[in-house]
Order: C-alpha cells, then sequence, then structure tokens
C-alpha cells in the first residue's frame, strides 16, 4: 500500500514544542497517528528557514553557531523530507497570490496580504507533492478555495490527530 | 583484418539486384566512419596515450569484399590496432543504437545527434535504392549485434531528435533528498573526472553527476542504498533529470518518525524555552517582509 504523503506547515514543528498554547501533545498525537499509519513527512524548505531564525536569534555571538544550525536543520530533516524552493514552487506560490488576491476581492493584488506570501509557499508545495493531508495551527488554510488546491486530499487546521490514538499519553 | 567488423546489407529496391548508387554508398560510407570516429573519442577518452593521430588511424575502415547474396551487401573492417578501443567503440556503436530502436530512455554514451541524424537517414532512404539497411556488428568472443535501420527504427530516432530539440529547464542551487541506488562510472580507470549516481526521491528518479574526487573518501558498499543529500545545477530533461553536484551529504539512517520528534523537540527545546512560538513565528513573518 502506497505511504501516505503529509506535509506539516513551520506551526506543525513550532506545536511541538509549544508549550504556551498546549499544542505539543496534540502534535504528538500526529506524530503518532502518521507513524502507524506510516506516512511520509513532507515538508518546505521555509520551515527550515523560519525555524532556524530563532537559532540564528539565540546563538548568533557563539562559537558553535553553525554546528547548531546544522543540527536543527537535521532534526527537521529526520522529521520530514524537506522540499526546495524551486521554478514549479515560486509558480505555483504566484498563482496561489494571485487567486488569494480575487478570492479576498483585493482592490489591487499588490501590495499583497503580507502573511499570505509565506502560506503561499507552504500550500503551493502541498499542492505540488499531492499531499494527502496538511496539518497547519495558523494561516489561511481553512479561508482558501479549494478548487485552487485541487491536488490536497484533506486539511486539517487547526491540527489534530485524524482519530483518537489509543496509544498517546495520558495528559 | 583488424578487431573492428562491421556488416552493412542494404534490402530491397536496387539492393535486391546487387546494385547501389555511389552517392549514397559514400554517404552511408562516411556517415558510419565518422560516427564511429566520435564513438570512439568518447570510449577512449580516459586512455592518455591515445592522440589525434591514433584516432584518425584506428578509425579507419576498409571496404573489404563483394557484393553478393540477394541482396548488396559490404563489409567494412578496421585495420589492426594496438589497443581494444576500435573495437569497444564499435559495440558501443551497436549496442547503442539497438537500444535507441527499442525506445530507450537515455541516450546511451557516445549516442548523439549527429549519430541520431544519420541513423534516421539510414531509416528513411531519400530514393528507392533500398527499403531497409542492416548492419551488423560482428563480435569475436560475443554474439554478433544486429541493427535494423527500417521504418519503426526511424520512428524511436525521430523522438529521440524531438527530445534533443526541447531546452530542458535549468536551475541552480537545487536540492535532491533520497536513496542511492546505482554508481555508474564509465571511466574507472581514470581517478579523476566524475561518476553518475542514481538518487531515487519521493518524486521519482535523479542522475546526480559527483566529482569522484569528493566520492573517494567514501566506502562506495558503505554508501550503498544510504539516504543522500545533494545541491547543484539541476536540468529537468524530459525523461532523465540530472544534478551537477557541487555538494553533497551522505545522511544518516533515517530514524523512526516518534524517535525523530522526539530528537527534534531535544534539539531546539532549550532555545524555545519561554517564547510563545506561535507569536514569533508571526513576528518573523511580518518582520522578514518589511
Amino acid at each position: 500500500m502506497k505511504s501516505p504523503i503529509v506535509y506539516f506547515d513551520t506551526s506543525v514543528f513550532i506545536g511541538l514544542l509549544d508549550n504556551m498554547k498546549g499544542r505539543q501533545l496534540a502534535a504528538r498525537d500526529i506524530v503518532l497517528y502518521e507513524s502507524g499509519v506510516q506516512s511520509k513527512i513532507h515538508t518546505s524548505i521555509m520551515t527550515v528557514n523560519e525555524f532556524i531564525s530563532r537559532t540564528y536569534d539565540e546563538y548568533h555571538d557563539k562559537s558553535n553557531l553553525k554546528e547548531k544550525v546544522d543540527e536543527v536543520i537535521q532534526s527537521i530533516r529526520d522529521v520530514a523530507e524537506i522540499q526546495a524552493f524551486n521554478q514549479d514552487v515560486a509558480k505555483e506560490a504566484a498563482r496561489l497570490l494571485s487567486a488569494w488576491g480575487r478570492h479576498r476581492k483585493l482592490e489591487r493584488l499588490s501590495p499583497r496580504d503580507k502573511k499570505f506570501r509565506w502560506d503561499a509557499i507552504h500550500m503551493a508545495t502541498a499542492n505540488l507533492i499531492r499531499a494527502d493531508r496538511v496539518y497547519a495551527w495558523d494561516g489561511p488554510w481553512n479561508d482558501f478555495p479549494k478548487a485552487e488546491i485541487p491536488r490536497i486530499g484533506q486539511i486539517i487546521s487547526p491540527a489534530f490527530a485524524p482519530q483518537a490514538n489509543l496509544f498517546s499519553s495520558p495528559s | 583484418m583488424g578487431k573492428l567488423k562491421l556488416v552493412i546489407t542494404f534490402h530491397g529496391g536496387k539492393a535486391d539486384e546487387h546494385r547501389l548508387s555511389t552517392d549514397v554508398l559514400a554517404r552511408v560510407f562516411n556517415a558510419i566512419s565518422s560516427d564511429i570516429e566520435n564513438v570512439y573519442r568518447v570510449v577512449s577518452h580516459a586512455d592518455v596515450e591515445i592522440t589525434s593521430e591514433d584516432v584518425k588511424r584506428d578509425t579507419k575502415l576498409y571496404l573489404a569484399a563483394n557484393p553478393a547474396g540477394n541482396s548488396f551487401e559490404l563489409r567494412f573492417c578496421s585495420d589492426e590496432t594496438p589497443n581494444e578501443w576500435i573495437e569497444v567503440a564499435g559495440k558501443r556503436y551497436g549496442n547503442g543504437l539497438q537500444l535507441v530502436g527499442g525506445g530507450a530512455q537515455d541516450l546511451p554514451p557516445g549516442i548523439g545527434k549527429s549519430v541520431l541524424e544519420h541513423a534516421r537517414q539510414f531509416a528513411n532512404p531519400a530514393t528507392n535504392e533500398y527499403e531497409y539497411m542492416e548492419l551488423v556488428v560482428e563480435q569475436q568472443s560475443e554474439p554478433d549485434i544486429e541493427v535494423v535501420f527500417n521504418e519503426k527504427f526511424g520512428v524511436a530516432v525521430e523522438q529521440q531528435l524531438i527530445d534533443l530539440k526541447v531546452v530542458p529547464p535549468e536551475i541552480h542551487g537545487y536540492e535532491v533528498e533520497g536513496i542511492l541506488h546505482a554508481i555508474d562510472d564509465q571511466d574507472y580507470t581514470k581517478p579523476t573526472g566524475s561518476v553518475l549516481v542514481k538518487v531515487e526521491s519521493h518524486d521519482g528518479d535523479w542522475y546526480c553527476e559527483i566529482n569522484k574526487a569528493e566520492l573517494a573518501v567514501y566506502n562506495l558498499n558503505d554508501i550503498w542504498k544510504k539516504r543522500i543529500f545533494a545541491k547543484g545545477f539541476a536540468t529537468f530533461r524530459p525523461r532523465k533529470r540530472t544534478l551537477r553536484v557541487d555538494s553533497f551529504t551522505i545522511l544518516p539512517d533515517r530514524p523512526t518518525l516518534v524517535d525523530a520528534v522526539d530528537k527534534f523537540i531535544q534539539v531546539n527545546k532549550e532555545m524555545w524555552e519561554g517564547v510563545d512560538p506561535t507569536e514569533y513565528l508571526d513576528s518573523i513573518r511580518e518582520r522578514n517582509l518589511e
């Protein structure tokens, strides 16, 4: 049986560390569920970019900055296959930006809704790899017209495991 | 008689009467000589002792026999040569054309545009001098290689030429991650140069060209079927995506997803202590776009 293709938005990785909004348990449940059905996890190179910003903030004056950045990237790469920002993604993200502008009936398509530029890259990547499931906690995933991203099977935002996982640890 | 023996047979048309016009013959002779010379150059380029004079001398072909049988058959042969390259070139030429005729996805080594254009001519005679042409590369210790330049062959060659005309998209700094499945070193005697590595990624195969010097630090048996992350210049050919690798890393075996997440949390936890990650993420997105 073909392994499900699953896309983690940056917010899922953030969720795994989130001790403020209590998302960690839900994120772990997702991991347990997807591990159980032998899914292949993917994310965008944008996740790496967004995530290691914190590493640079914290380690910019430390001698082990490079090693730490590499360690963080490897820790993401071990969880998910990283999809590059290539010409296909650039084109697809631009198309989605344009569609978002029309959907929101913006008078002008430029300047863009700033935050959506990032979401468009994640969304374009997930659409291009034909993700069976996309998990996210933020962004306009639920508001975006589904007809524009037909290759994505299911968007689960806010993120939670598709079914109760009997093996998850009690809170 | 030299190490390479080629038999060309024309069938049908005037060939049935054991005749063929000299211009058709000359065109075929010139084209095959030129093709063999080109393939010879490719296959022998790792041999530092081979000079341009050697190439010219070794690839010189001679007409060796008379027309005979129910067709027009000619025999070519090379001279005696001090090495095996002419034999290798003939074998590669014959095998390569066979693969092309069979609809091979990738162009075999040594078979380029000019060889394909010649093959198209052979398969599509402009006049009714012959209907189809047959080329046999005779081999001493292996079965002969037979190539039939007929209409079907012509269609396959035409498709290859169409593919060659398409200018594939290219991109610098492209990244490929996948499992290393095959290594093809065509010039194994040469310590420099590159090898072709097949990497199976989530969306299909990539053919990655890696400098031998960079691979030399690894035992090839140790990296076979390992996860590799390569970065370089990507060419998106319709049937063969290639990456000229600038840098690559052999990645450790992928841990289970649960173990990977535990490691991820362990590596990152301290950095995010006391920070609201969601607010932080939002601030990055706003900050970077202002």
